[in-house]
């Protein structure tokens, strides 16, 4: 039996002339469409969880351990001043393949308003860093005030902010919530030192020159970003990391290690240089097992969709036992026929995987109008409710699906297209796996006891 | 003996239903030239439809050998039998035993494309065999858009489509009128005839055995000679 053959054969059991709506048929469009919906949270859950891993990996890597970090340390006969760490960024800055390099010193201390009392990480960067570093211009958003030091407009609030005695910072949205501080509201900056052994209270009033969101609540709610010169007054050296942070064309290329090795030779004394996957190696490698942990999980519902084929191709080769019959008594093989069976299934599956993956996408690109959406929906049905049992409405709290002040803005999406080239192959192979058995039950069909059961 | 197309020596048939023997074929031989048209008759039950299954390979022999042409048949394993089937072989049914959902022309041309024929090739034969049926205006029509008349046409240019050497009919006027079976009965042997096949035909109708040459009885589990018209 030839393969056109069994094409030809395959054609009629995927698109029948007549009996369009037996049962079998009916089985194996239920299959088609079991497939599709179990691939659409597949595709949705795949695009969410990249998108999550990209965001958090490309701001972790942008905007906070950078794409290599010099850490400095102090020693008996060194001590790394301002001027040095300037001067070492600058030095680095030259080394081909480096496109930004910046000083910071990260601290801990306790911010205060008027309205309370919160933990922070002190940022002491050259501000100048969230106009001119392209990571940091990208990635955070400027939610009040002005990130624009150098030039401000001479009448503007910020302007006169900025021109006060008092230093600027820029602090994170959820930090600014907190504290209920606005651009140009004062807040203090509570840090420790050692004065001869005691630890003594230090505090700094700054002005919020801009509160600024990299979109995760997380991060947000923990940075205060202050001039460098000010950090190296108000933080201990003995409490606080000098670095310098620097910036290649493309973190994820191979030429990070070359460049890693440059910067290793050309640190000097007293330095220690790490790439941004060593730094934060624990979270990449928790993104990656959760990543493909929830694959598997997503996957297993495809797997028991696929069951469905098994069925409708049980179904489809008891329903034509007389073609197969038929066809055998002129010459076609077992293996023939069974090849019929694997392309109806295999075609069942592709139909799915054609309906599923767009729809999927489609899904996944729209998923905050759609949360949205469902919210909508849910506060009118609450609302009704509500109502309809006496309340008034002002007491009414709104319903949200997402809470923008446990973790995300917003629900980030990158279509992860390997993964998905991944789950198509996955899905077509799972699909002619569970039409194996059927195919080959139904090359196995005897024509004479066929002939003399119908 | 050599030039014999059908050797079959010591045939016996025996079915096992609920502990019980039952045994429809026994010490049946036959030698059959290539050319010839036989025709078996016998009463309902003697055996004649389980000697053709056995002839095409649909059946199995409890003991005994059938040769036919090359292949001894008896001792072929399936895929040696779809071969066999497929060069050698062309079966009429009393059903017809058309695949529904394809037209008249695909129901005569697929024995062809199993084979290996192209498509176009195939076709274009089994064009030519529905014209010689006197179905040249019946192409794309479905079996069930078919009269049973037309339909058992269809199945003798399906059987006749991959130049067979054997041609094994199966009372193929059993489910039809008078008119149609006679029709049906004379284009068979006809057709047979012009493209020199060699034909074994089972049937009741008794005009039908004055057209072979060759008739035969099935007797006590044998083949008993009737006649010959050679």
């Amino acid at each position: 039996m030839t393969l056109l053959s069994s094409v030809l054969f395959a054609k009629r059991l995927v698109f029948p002339r007549i009996e369009k709506q037996s049962s079998a048929r009916r089985s194996l469009l239920g299959a088609l469409l079991c497939i599709g919906i179990s691939l659409i949270p597949l595709v949705v859950v795949m695009s969410i969880s990249n998108g999550m891993i990209e965001g958090i990996t490309s701001r972790i890597i942008g905007l906070s351990s950078s794409h290599l970090q010099v850490n400095t340390y102090n020693s008996d006969k060194y001590k790394w001043t301002e001027k040095d760490l300037i001067s070492l960024a600058e030095k680095l800055k030259a080394i081909d393949g480096i496109t930004c390099s910046y000083p910071e010193l990260n601290g801990t201390g306790l911010a205060s308003s008027a309205k309370g009392r919160t933990g922070a990480s002190i940022r002491a960067v050259p501000l100048e860093l969230f106009t001119q570093n392209k990571s940091f211009a990208s990635l955070f958003t400027v939610v009040e005030g002005n990130v624009a030091l150098q030039e401000p407009s001479a009448n503007s609030p910020e302007a006169t902010a900025v021109s006060n005695a008092v230093p600027v910072a820029f602090i994170g949205q959820k930090i600014a919530s907190e504290l209920d501080l606005k651009a140009g509201s004062k807040f203090r900056l509570i840090t420790t030192r050692s004065v001869n052994g005691k630890i003594v209270p230090r505090l700094t009033t700054f002005t919020v020159g801009a509160i600024v969101s990299c979109g995760y609540q997380e991060l947000d709610a923990l940075w205060v970003f202050i001039p460098l010169e000010k950090g190296f007054s108000i933080l201990a050296p003995e409490g606080s990391s000098a670095s310098v942070k620097l910036e290649v064309e493309n973190p994820f290329s191979q030429d990070l290690e070359r460049i890693y090795y440059a910067v290793q030779r050309k640190a000097g004394k007293n330095t220690r240089v790490y790439r941004w996957d060593e730094l934060n190696v624990s979270e990449y490698e928790n993104f990656s097992s959760t990543k493909v942990l929830l694959m598997f999980i997503m996957f297993l519902i495809v797997l028991v969709a696929s069951v469905n084929i098994f069925s409708a191709l049980i179904m489809l080769s008891m329903e034509r036992r007389r073609e197969i019959a038929i066809l055998k008594c002129f010459g076609a093989t077992k293996a023939g026929i069974s090849f019929s069976f694997l392309i109806t299934g295999f075609l069942t599956g592709l139909g799915g995987l054609l309906l599923g993956l767009p729809a999927g996408l489609m899904f996944s690109v729209n998923i905050n109008k759609v949360v949205l959406f469902i919210e909508k929906i849910l506060n009118f049905v609450a609302e009704f409710v509500y109502l309809f049992k006496g309340n008034n409405l002002p007491g009414y709290s709104e319903i949200h699906l997402l809470d923008p002040a446990y973790y995300l803005q917003n629900i980030p999406v990158a279509i992860p297209f390997f993964e998905l080239a991944v789950i198509s192959a996955g899905t077509l192979l799972l699909t002619l796996a569970a039409s194996l058995i059927p195919a080959i039950k139904a090359g196995k069909e005897k024509p004479l006891e066929t002939f003399r059961k119908i | 003996m050599m030039n014999n197309l059908i050797e079959i020596r010591g045939l016996e048939k025996t079915y096992v239903t609920s502990g019980e023997q039952l045994t429809i074929l026994k010490n049946l031989d036959l030698s059959l030239p290539g050319g010839v048209k036989v025709v078996i008759t016998g009463e309902s039950g003697c055996g004649k439809s389980t000697f053709l299954n056995i002839l095409s390979g649909i059946d199995s022999v409890t003991a005994g050998s059938v040769k036919a042409g090359p292949y001894i048949v008896s001792d072929l394993d399936e895929d040696s039998l779809a071969s066999y089937r497929s060069s050698f072989l062309g079966l009429i049914f009393q059903f017809h035993y058309l695949l529904k959902d394809f037209t008249a022309l695909e129901n005569v041309y697929m024995p062809a494309i199993m084979a290996g024929a192209s498509k176009k090739q195939a076709e274009e034969k089994a064009r030519e065999l529905l014209n010689e049926v006197g179905l040249a205006n019946r192409f794309n029509h479905l079996p069930s858009q078919l009269s049973g008349g037309e339909r058992q046409r269809v199945a003798v240019a399906r059987s006749l489509i991959n130049d067979p050497q054997l041609v094994l009919a199966d009372e193929p006027t059993g489910n039809l009128d008078p008119a149609n079976a006679a029709m049906i009965g004379e284009l068979l042997f006809s057709i047979v005839d012009r493209y020199k096949k060699t034909l074994i035909l089972v049937t009741h109708d008794v005009r039908l055995s004055a057209l072979g040459d060759l008739h035969f009885t099935v007797k006590n589990g044998t083949l008993v000679e009737t006649g010959k018209n050679l």
